[in-house]
């Protein structure tokens, strides 16, 4: 790969390189010039790759996967300012919120609108035409309802295309487009090459859902990339800087660690494919996305060794990037943690072997010296990064004749964590902050060290050798601030502490209080290392670069960027360096995508060598900070060696792009569409028409196209209806309607007894109710499996089937299904419905509420006949001769026996309700003997209807007398 | 054996005069002479008797008279087969009274001579206590000279394996095996694995004294051990820096490009003609290659 950290070539052949790629440039086809003009009109700058990105896409539809770094957020803003116009209708989805942000701010407001929150409103912007973000539940719903004219869309863009298999979502919302709309195009963008090499076949389930026929793959070697790339490269600097002997100890500790429950793991689990799992991957910062890949689908197989291991695994990185990066004191009291007795009760045994005894003895010693004094070391970087900044940049800045700028430093960290930890050295000092840390981490320090307290004194102490001027300053420092016992160094420490946030920034802005030169005849005076001549810009608050520049217009200007912000995103770098323009970036982390961002800027801004950026890369040679980085850039370089391999072979068919009624087909098993086929040949014929078989329907509820299922019906010819409904989640039939769960879902409603109310309202309304209990896919088909959801497992498995039998028992009608993933639901759903009617949208979206409706079911109030099939005697049988003929409930109590045997038809029922209304019963003597369980049952339910009973009937007792 | 048959041939006749008819009696006679006849015709002769008897003939005329007798004699020395498969030694008697004397002892039951051997017992002293002891644990196993009231098991006489003796006192295996004295060890089953190697028990005092044999002090061994450690960690940081060096090749190639993938193009000098073979020879002059071919 072309990743040179490398100094610059001669001059001579720099001068020669522009002259080939104006060469180069000269013989571009005159499509190309057509587009650089029309690029030019639209106030675009692209780099030749990226207009060929553009190309091709324009060209054709497709999938295009770009290295990270190499971002196609240009691409896809020429896209969206091609077609920002009232007569096309373009929708972004799959979007994240800061890229909808970016893209929005580059594009006219006037052609982008903001998402509707009601359907009409909706409606009515669609018509509008321009640029829509949009999210794809909504879009879905939309497209079902036919509130977007999908005839008129002009196109889809699909961000992120790697998550599309994860959600059938998109692919719901591409069908339906594509189903009716054969001119519009499909783009889906794509940075994350990784994502394709996981599962089978990827790459080409990724384009068969999108219905596009083209891959446009575009790593960082790809031949394109380097030409535009390779004259404009940044000037490299590599410093290797030495880590101390304990952090090497430390590191080589861990890394045993790993490697010995790397063996553990694979060791347990011999049949499961754990080809990922290396101490290599365990370091990189992707380990937990690999495990998850590979272990999730059998999570429940593991067994609870495995478990902690994988939890052990993440520890030990972290107690890895924590000795790398952080302070001595930061890492001791983190480790610290892990050395306690709790916590050596519930891992997984590693805090037993020597290599850990070693780690926690050495982490010890790097805080504290032979005397058990408070002595830390300070982070190996740290020097390097001050020597940087006072020494190596002004000199070069006086080499190179910059004196008269204004110079620039961006710090690139990798979180925000670290760019406190830099702010705060530079500003307080290495032992100052040190020591602070300590008493924020609750570190005992018992007394400082002898060096370590002389030199807090230096630091605060002036120096005697120094010109009479400064003299007048130090003494004037000295003044303000008198010198310090460590007592009270600590004191002052530790109300500081008290009063400082704990919160971390991901962005300061620093500046040097420098002296400024007079003149040329100025002796060059050399800054004094020992003076905290960094401060912090309160203009900070604001994030406001330019005022932060204009108020220091003559002093060194340094900015602490993390890589990424939440609210920008990876570009929140690129903007900061198109305010910013520095002279000098220094890489504090290693990281592939700031790098190449850093690139492609210089390869926009096309300076000269003597002006472009110097960029130092502060690294730890040998180590496991560049194994990461080089483990990052080799499983990249792999994937996309993965990806082009696969393109080679891949079998496309012409009819995916959607374009032709040939895709759709194959989604479609029923015989009407061969039909329609036939009905409208026949039509050409001049016969009548015949009536043609009318597509099945399946009414689904709004909340359920969170789900897969929608999609799945969907593509299996059913139409889907969208509707807002308050009873069940699909109806199939007039007849049917299905309650869907899944297992965490059933387990909820049954404890908290909203099931139970679902399954009146079902049941009540419904001839056929039925409760749908679906498994995950990816999960076994048997409740006997291991949850994660909770731990007691074979308890909560029992109460499920307890609950689920006395649900069955008292609601007779509701049956049980049983369906191992939602592949096999919509199945079932199909074969449910084969010979029945079609639903009622009307009818079922009336159900449920307050109006009256005509039914059957609904001859007698719906309280008394549940009050009445509560009492023993009564069953669904002969409940309704005894709502007919039985009068009122006073004239109930007054009937005899035999009156009541020719009501019930059963001389056992009779005499059940006769001295239910009668006798007078003792809840805690009531002995069930001679009857059935659902008899038990009825009384179990029925334990405060029988407190009203008695209640009742003493009342009408006091009546009579 | 004659003189029982005849005495069991006249016993019965004198019974049966008083009851048994003649007839009877005749065909008891046919019967008992049948059996004997059967009798003597399942015996098998001694296939050494021979043998014997023409020894004796050709040392001794008179003793060639008493054929029949089990006296053998071997070396000048006479024994008597008992019959059985021993041979009970005979004191030599003199020759005018041997034939009567002989008689006398075929008559009688032979004497039993007491002729075990005597083992002398050897005691060992016991190096704790003192006492005399003729065997102990330590003793039959080990060769220790401990008696077993004085074994202490967990503490000064503990049992080592042989993996851990080679790794707490850096040991080999010929200093097991090939070192003399050698060291001798107890086998029990593998507690990991019964079908896997045997373990072997070795006494930890005799492995101590064997590792002051071998590295000459404690001190040293602490020594040795340190060093090894240092070599282990030196080796682990060398491994991990060359598998960082292979990962750096493949990915930033760009570094390593020119060593690697340089192509060495050849620059000739001057053509070289042999007018025997009608070829011409030119050289590289950076490198030793040399091309040899024709013209037209």
């Amino acid at each position: 790969m072309a990743d040179s950290c490398a100094e610059n070539a001669a001059k001579g052949t720099e001068n020669e390189r522009p002259k080939e790629v104006e060469a180069s440039a000269d013989t571009v086809p005159q499509v190309e010039e057509g587009v650089e003009e029309y690029l030019k009109r639209k106030n675009m700058v692209l780099l030749d790759y990226e207009k060929q990105m553009f190309l091709d896409l324009v060209e054709a539809d497709g999938l295009l996967v770009c290295a990270k770094g190499l971002s196609y957020d240009r691409v896809v803003i020429s896209i969206l300012k091609a077609y920002s116009d009232s007569g096309n209708l373009v929708l972004v989805i799959n979007s994240s919120d800061w890229e909808e942000q970016y893209y929005k701010s580059k594009i006219e407001p006037k052609y982008v609108h903001e998402v509707a929150s009601t359907a009409t409103e909706r409606e009515r912007v669609y018509l509008e035409g321009g640029l829509q973000f949009i999210s794809t539940r909504i879009l879905v719903v939309d497209l079902l309802k036919q509130r977007i004219p999908i005839e008129l869309i002009s196109g889809i863009i699909v961000l992120r295309a790697h998550t599309i298999i994860e959600s059938c979502q998109e692919a719901f919302a591409l069908r339906l487009f594509r189903q009716k709309n054969k001119t519009g195009f499909v783009k889906a963008f794509s940075s994350s090459p990784e994502a394709f090499t996981i599962g089978y076949s990827h790459v080409e389930r990724t384009m068969r859902n999108l219905f596009v026929k083209h891959l446009y793959i575009w790593p960082r070697f790809h031949e394109s990339v380097r030409t535009v790339l390779q004259p404009w490269k940044i000037q490299s600097i590599e410093m290797h800087v030495p880590i101390s002997q304990n952090i090497t100890s430390i590191q080589s500790h861990i890394l045993e660690i790993m490697n010995f429950l790397v063996q553990e793991i694979k060791r347990i689990n011999r049949t499961v494919d754990m080809e990922a799992v290396t101490v290599e991957n365990c370091v990189t910062k992707s380990f937990h996305k690999i495990l998850q890949a590979q272990l999730d689908c059998i999570w429940h197989q593991l067994n609870s060794q495995t478990k902690l291991i994988v939890a052990d695994l993440k520890i030990l990185r972290s107690l890895m990037i924590s000795t790398m990066y952080h302070d001595a004191v930061s890492a001791y009291a983190f480790m610290k943690r892990y050395r306690s007795t709790e916590y050596a009760l519930s891992n997984s045994g590693w805090t037993l072997l020597d290599a850990a005894e070693q780690i926690f003895k050495l982490s010890r010693q790097r805080v504290f010296n032979g005397q058990q004094e408070f002595e830390p070391e300070p982070c190996p970087k740290w020097q390097t990064l001050t020597d940087l900044l006072t020494k190596e940049i002004p000199g070069d800045m006086r080499r190179s004749r910059r004196s008269e700028q204004q110079p620039k430093v961006l710090i690139l960290c990798q979180d925000a964590r670290t760019c406190h930890q830099l702010k705060q050295y530079l500003t307080q000092g290495g032992p100052r902050f040190l020591l602070q840390q300590a008493l924020q981490h609750e570190v005992p320090v018992g007394k400082l060290s002898d060096n370590y307290a002389k030199e807090s004194q230096t630091r605060s102490a002036p120096p005697k050798n120094v010109s009479s001027n400064k003299e007048l300053r130090r003494e004037e420092v000295s003044g303000s601030q008198p010198p310090l016992a460590g007592m009270d160094e600590l004191a002052q420490l530790l109300s500081e502490s008290e009063t400082e946030g704990q919160h971390f920034e991901e962005s300061y802005m620093l500046t040097m209080t420098q002296p400024v030169e007079v003149g040329p005849a100025a002796i060059d005076i050399k800054p004094d290392p020992d003076v905290s001549i960094f401060e912090t810009i309160p203009e900070l608050e604001q994030f406001d670069v330019t005022a932060a520049l204009a108020s220091v217009p003559h002093q060194p200007y340094i900015c602490l960027q993390t890589f990424k912000t939440e609210r920008e995103g990876s570009m929140a770098l690129e903007h900061m360096l198109e305010q910013l323009q520095p002279h000098y970036v220094v890489m504090y982390n290693m990281n592939v995508t700031a790098i190449r961002q850093l690139e492609v800027f210089e390869a926009r801004r096309r300076l000269p060598p003597a002006d472009r950026m110097k960029v130092y890369f502060l690294i730890h040679a040998r180590t496991v900070e560049e194994q990461a980085y080089l483990t990052s850039l080799r499983r990249e370089k792999a994937a996309f060696e993965f990806i082009i391999d696969t393109k080679s072979k891949m079998v496309i068919p012409k009819y995916q792009d959607g374009k032709t009624d040939e895709a759709f087909l194959l989604l479609k098993t029923y015989d009407d569409e061969p039909t329609d086929e036939n009905a409208k040949s026949r039509q050409a014929g001049g016969q009548a028409p015949q009536a043609t078989k009318e597509t099945p329907k399946v009414i689904v509820d709004m909340r359920e196209f969170r789900s897969d299922l929608p999609c799945l019906i969907h593509k299996r010819g059913l139409e889907v209806l969208p509707l807002t409904i308050t009873i069940g989640d699909y109806i199939l039939t007039p007849d049917i309607c299905v309650e869907r769960k899944s297992i965490s879902d059933l387990i909820g409603s049954l404890n908290s007894g909203r099931l139970y109310n679902q399954c009146v309202q079902m049941q009540r309304h419904y001839a056929k109710p039925i409760l749908l209990i679906e498994f995950d896919q990816n999960k076994p088909f048997h409740l006997q499996g291991k949850f994660m959801l909770s731990q007691q497992t074979s308890m909560a498995n029992a109460d499920i089937v307890q609950k689920l039998q006395l649900l069955t028992l008292h609601f007779p009608k509701l049956r049980l299904i049983w369906s191992p993933s939602p592949y096999a639901t919509a199945q079932l759903f199909e074969e449910l419905k084969l010979g029945k009617p079609e639903p009622d949208p009307q009818t079922a979206a009336a159900l449920g509420s307050d109006e009256p409706t005509a039914g059957e079911q609904l001859h007698f109030n719906s309280g008394i006949y549940d009050f009445l099939l509560r009492l023993p005697g009564v069953h669904t049988r002969n409940i309704h001769g005894l709502l007919r003929k039985g009068g009122s409930l006073r004239q109930l109590l007054l009937r005899s026996q035999k009156e009541l045997e020719e009501l019930l038809q059963s001389q056992e029922s009779a005499k059940l309700l006769y001295d239910i209304l009668h006798v007078a019963h003792l809840p805690e003597k009531d002995e069930v003997t001679g009857s059935t369980a659902l008899l038990a049952a009825s009384k179990q339910f029925g334990a405060g209807s029988h407190n009203r009973f008695r209640m009742a009937a003493a009342a009408s007792r006091r009546g009579r007398r | 054996m004659s003189a029982e048959v005849s005495t069991n041939e006249s016993a019965p006749p004198a019974e049966k005069k008083s009851k048994l008819t003649n007839a009877q009696k005749a065909r008891i006679e046919r019967n008992q002479a049948k059996a004997q006849k059967l009798r003597e015709a399942k015996l098998v002769s001694h296939p050494f008797k021979e043998l014997a008897s023409n020894k004796e003939g050709g040392t001794h005329p008179e003793a060639a008279l008493s054929q029949g007798s089990s006296v053998i004699k071997v070396q000048g020395t006479k024994y008597i087969d008992s019959g059985g498969g021993f041979l009970l030694e005979q004191p030599v008697m003199p020759t005018g009274v041997g034939p009567a004397g002989l008689n006398k002892s075929g008559e009688e039951a032979p004497p039993i001579l007491d002729d075990a051997i005597a083992i002398p017992v050897q005691y060992e002293e016991c190096l704790e206590c003192g006492d005399m002891f003729a065997d102990s644990y330590l003793f039959n196993n080990f060769g220790h000279s401990v008696c077993d009231k004085c074994r202490d098991k967990d503490e000064r006489y503990a049992l080592i394996t042989r993996t851990e003796a080679k790794a707490e006192y850096l040991l080999k295996d010929c200093d097991f095996d090939k070192r003399e004295p050698k060291l001798r060890y107890i086998s029990r089953k593998n507690p990991h694995n019964v079908r896997w190697g045997e373990m072997k028990l070795y006494l930890h005092l005799q492995i101590h004294q064997r590792a002051l044999e071998v590295w000459g002090s404690e001190e040293e061994l602490v020594r040795q051990h340190e060093a090894r450690e240092d070599k282990r960690e030196e080796g682990k940081a060398r491994k991990y820096n060359k598998k960082m060096k292979q990962l750096r090749m493949e990915v930033r190639s760009s570094i390593y490009t020119k060593k690697t993938h340089e192509v060495h193009e050849h620059e000739f000098g001057p053509d070289t003609y042999d007018e025997e073979e009608d070829t011409y020879t030119h050289t590289c002059i950076t490198c030793p290659y040399s091309e040899t071919y024709e013209k037209m």
